[in-house]
């Protein structure tokens, strides 16, 4: 059935801004946040590291959903304050547990060197590529080592496209 | 890609929207409250758990929900099960975006089967918010309503139904191409359904 649609409608009428300014005040509120979410970050890095200090082996269920919770809050705010190095391990380590839960394997290593690794990128200096580029390196080896696809690339925070 | 019919200088007029955000996450939530201010919408309507979210949508209409896939007493994609099930009007049918922090091809599907209008990765930045509420301003899809699912149609593209089987609704064309009804068109007829000109009577 034909459904109106009201967000359409509601849109459309008289007033409101421009997209242009509807997204430069969206990205301008965003920038004031930094801080907490940088906050943020360092609480949900600590869920990670809580959780796989619980984690055995074989893996208890708890502990695994906390590294995996821990990883998911990492992803949706690292990428939002300059930590795209970060966002990337932690996809990387969802894609391991997912791989680990499928085919009912378990490498306690691969997993602690994300935990590492995430540690290691929230410590290094912002400027510091050479070093990021290097965790992430060797990262990939372990992804290649087990199949995990390998994770993509966070969307640019920049706004170019819309202002064309 | 998501193509828009729209210019930078084109104006949205989001002040009156009723906005529900469900996120149990609080820097999640802060992202969200302020991305959708500075789009001018002016009540957000926040919720860290789906039972919050369920009563609101029986008290207020909302324009637009935007949920994460975890929450602590349901997972985001039952809340949309639960949400389309309701047969509370017009929230039933409001378009509904779900986020996710990971997002395997399985949480994908999952969330186009729960009845999501879209499925959205975190991090969100601002941009591509405003592009999925711009696309959801334009969605032209049906809604459907079966016993296996409700929400909208899951096809984007018009391909038909599948090889070897036949079409479960009306509008389903036949995958054979029957004998023609009526003569052929000339090759004027032909052209000018391509290259329609102006004609002075």
């Amino acid at each position: 059935m034909k459904v109106k649609n009201r967000l359409g409608e509601m849109m459309r009428q008289p007033g409101g801004r421009s997209l242009v300014e509807a997204l430069k005040g969206a990205e301008k509120r965003l920038e004031k946040l930094s801080p907490d979410l940088l906050k943020g970050l360092d609480r949900a890095i600590a869920r990670l590291e809580a959780g796989a200090a619980q984690l055995a082996d074989p893996p208890n269920e708890k502990a695994l959903a906390e590294v995996y919770q821990g990883s998911n809050e990492i992803i949706a705010l690292a990428g939002l304050v300059g930590y795209a190095a970060i966002d990337e391990v932690a996809h990387g380590l969802c894609e391991l547990i997912d791989a680990f839960t499928a085919e009912g394997q378990w490498n306690d290593q691969a997993i602690r060197v994300h935990i590492d690794a995430v540690q290691l990128l929230r410590a290094l200096p912002q400027g510091d590529k050479a070093g990021r580029e290097q965790v992430l390196d060797g990262l990939r080896k372990v992804w290649n080592r087990f199949g995990v696809r390998q994770p993509a690339a966070p969307p640019p925070a920049a706004p170019e496209e819309a202002a064309g | 890609m998501v193509e828009l019919p729209y210019r930078a200088t084109d104006r949205i007029n989001l002040s009156c929207a009723e906005i529900l955000l469900v996120d149990s996450n609080r820097e999640g939530m802060s992202v969200l409250t302020q991305m959708f201010a500075g789009f001018g919408v002016h009540t957000p309507h926040c919720c860290a758990t789906a039972g919050e979210a369920l009563e609101i949508i029986k008290k207020r209409d909302m324009t637009i929900i935007i949920v994460d896939t975890v929450l602590p007493d349901m997972s985001g994609y039952d809340f949309v099960r639960t949400l389309r099930r309701s047969k509370i009007k017009p929230n039933c049918f409001a378009p509904v975006i779900l986020m996710s922090g990971h997002t395997p091809r399985s949480m994908v599907l999952e969330g186009r089967d729960c009845g999501a209008n879209f499925v959205m990765a975190k991090p969100v930045n601002a941009l591509t918010m405003l592009k999925r509420i711009m696309w959801l301003a334009t969605e032209t899809r049906d809604f459907i309503t079966s016993t296996d699912y409700v929400g909208p149609d899951r096809r984007f593209q018009r391909l038909g139904p599948p090889p070897g089987k036949a079409g479960r609704r009306k509008t389903d064309l036949p995958a054979t191409i029957g004998i023609a009804t009526g003569p052929d068109l000339s090759q004027s007829e032909i052209n000018q359904l391509f290259k329609p000109t102006k004609v002075n009577l």
